[in-house]
């Protein structure tokens, strides 16, 4: 039950957007996020809105998917809006006691709040079509650059997709652990908060010396089939541009550029 | 021709306290001496802590004997020039399944060894493609690990190093985690490397129905070869071997269910011969009995 969780939340369809190359689709995102800052006018909202509603109807994921990310800043949205709404401007519109809500002020929040949804459906749409493997890969590669800087990419990549190698597998050991636990008479559902915290202890201790025994296992085991780091590696399937790229990163360029162009409208 | 020559090795555990006082040393294995031939299909038993896993360990050039020398296709262990071409000639397989897998995709994982070995794109494929037919694993080809069974998982295990293109693979307990039809999955593709592929098979278990099969069994004991109370080596075809069955009970391994059958029968006066090793032996020799009869 608890293996069935997907990670990275990949949707399964074969649409043009999902077999991109991940640094292409890595990079687009990166383009779109900088895009929402670089305009504050209401053409490029429109635009941007545009080129998002294009990427959504090629990803063939549905609508409702690029949504669920939203619950998890709708808070963060929320205090964000209210700040923007309540406190800047000058021409006041409405005032109740203390609150005024001014023109400018309601034009900065509207502008804030779209940001925020479309900064979270943007990204929303690459880890729905890539999937966490890809990812990584793509990471790699296009920070492959870091190496200059001493930055270990290849490690940080090697330890990202063993995390999600093994993230099931501790999840299921923790279902395990708690169960066993339970069986002998462990309360995790009552008292206060202190107490629950407390409850947890008899579950992270084992589940703590499971995962240092597994890893040291796998590195053995890693050692065993010659793995000595990222130096002379190869790739069963190293990533390619394909044409479709290509089409990908002009489309990018124009895009980035009107976008930039309507700070001058 | 040996492939694997273990000369007067000896290797200690050493526990040591917070200053590196050492405060216990343990001998896992003492003198011992083994040659194991090449193409041979090699059943390596004892019980917990007689060193059969350290001995693997010193093979794959993971450790490295205190005393002694370890020779591995004609190459030293301790020659760490050489310990990538050591560990890809003589792969190994571990008990866990789960944590001996790497990659998220079966076959990204098959080709975690080539890729390490820095082996062309264009071959690491090829190799791939013949080691999942090979293993018949390509039902789950593009599948997560996760979802796999024991046995697939150790198939896949398998898999990966055979796709190294190994001379020798070292089993160290392979099928101590999995159920009987697991086990016998993992068995059955072991087999088929060592007859059609002519790879050498180290395996250590503790199971004796696994060691029936094999070309010659070493029952380990404190670390080195056990000796019965002649001084023999208990070290010889499993028919040599379970002939002697008092001697394997001594070393408190038990024998496979029909040997130990044929033997009880022997001992309350039918007239079979030591050493049975199938159940269609022993159904044989009683059906003779009963024509005499």
């Amino acid at each position: 039950m608890l293996r069935d969780i997907t990670l990275g939340q990949y949707y399964p369809v074969d649409s043009c957007i999902h077999r991109l190359d991940p640094r292409t689709k890595l990079f687009g995102t990166f383009v779109f996020l900088v895009s929402l800052f670089v305009t504050s006018s209401i053409p490029g909202y429109l635009l941007a809105t545009l080129a998002l509603i294009c990427c959504i109807r090629l990803s063939r994921v549905p609508f409702s998917f690029m949504t669920r990310g939203l619950k998890a800043v709708f808070i963060l949205l929320l205090i964000s809006v209210s700040f923007n709404m309540f406190f800047t401007g000058e021409t006041v519109i409405f005032r109740l006691g203390f609150l005024r809500i001014t023109k400018e002020g309601l034009k900065l929040a509207g502008f804030m709040a779209l940001r925020l949804v479309y900064l979270v459906i943007g990204s929303s749409v690459m880890t729905l079509t890539t999937t966490p493997t890809q990812l990584t890969d793509g990471l790699e590669k296009s920070l492959g650059f870091l190496n200059r800087f001493k930055v270990p990419v290849h490690d940080i990549a090697m330890m990202m997709s063993i995390a999600l190698r093994f993230i099931p597998i501790l999840t299921d050991e923790t279902d395990k652990i708690i169960r066993a636990q339970k069986a002998r008479g462990a309360d995790f559902e009552s008292g206060n908060l202190i107490r629950r915290a407390k409850a947890m202890v008899p579950i992270l201790v084992p589940l703590f010396i499971a995962a240092f025994r597994r890893a040291s296992d796998l590195a053995l085991a890693m050692e065993a089939r010659c793995y000595h780091g990222g130096a002379g590696r190869t790739k069963m399937k190293p990533l390619k541009y394909a044409r479709r790229d290509r089409i990908a990163y002009v489309i990018m360029t124009a895009y980035f550029i009107l976008m930039f162009a309507t700070r001058f409208i | 021709m040996n492939i694997i020559e273990a000369a007067r090795v000896i290797y200690k555990y050493t526990v040591h306290d917070e200053a590196d006082n050492i405060i216990e040393t343990q001998t896992a294995l003492s003198e011992l001496n083994v040659g194991i031939e090449k193409g041979s299909f090699v059943c390596v038993l004892g019980h917990n802590g007689s060193g059969k896993s350290t001995f693997a360990k010193l093979i794959n050039a993971l450790n490295l004997p205190d005393e002694g020398t370890v020779v591995v296709s004609g190459m030293n262990t301790r020659d760490s020039e050489h310990i990538l071409d050591i560990r890809k000639q003589a792969g190994m397989v571990f008990q866990n399944p789960d944590n001996q897998i790497v990659a998220n995709v079966v076959e990204e994982d098959v080709a975690f060894g080539p890729e390490n070995l820095g082996v062309p794109t264009d071959e690491i494929l090829q190799r791939v493609d013949k080691v999942i037919d090979r293993l018949e694993i390509g039902a789950v080809r593009t599948k997560s690990p996760n979802r796999l069974s024991g046995g697939q998982k150790q198939r896949v295990a398998i898999a990966g190093i055979m796709a190294m293109k190994p001379e020798c693979i070292i089993l160290d307990e392979p099928t101590a985690m999995l159920d009987p039809s697991g086990r016998s999955y993992v068995l059955e593709a072991v087999h088929d490397l060592n007859k059609k592929e002519g790879i050498t098979i180290v395996l250590i278990t503790h199971y004796m129905e696994e060691a029936v099969d094999a070309d010659r069994l070493i029952v380990m004991e404190h670390g080195e070869i056990a000796r019965d109370s002649e001084g023999r080596a208990l070290d010889g075809t499993p028919r040599e071997l379970f002939s002697r069955p008092e001697e394997l009970k001594k070393h408190s391994l038990a024998l496979p269910v029909v040997t130990e059958l044929a033997y009880r029968l022997k001992q309350h006066g039918l007239d079979i011969p030591d050493g049975i090793l199938s159940t269609k032996e022993l159904i044989d020799r009683l059906k003779e009995l009963k024509a005499d009869a």
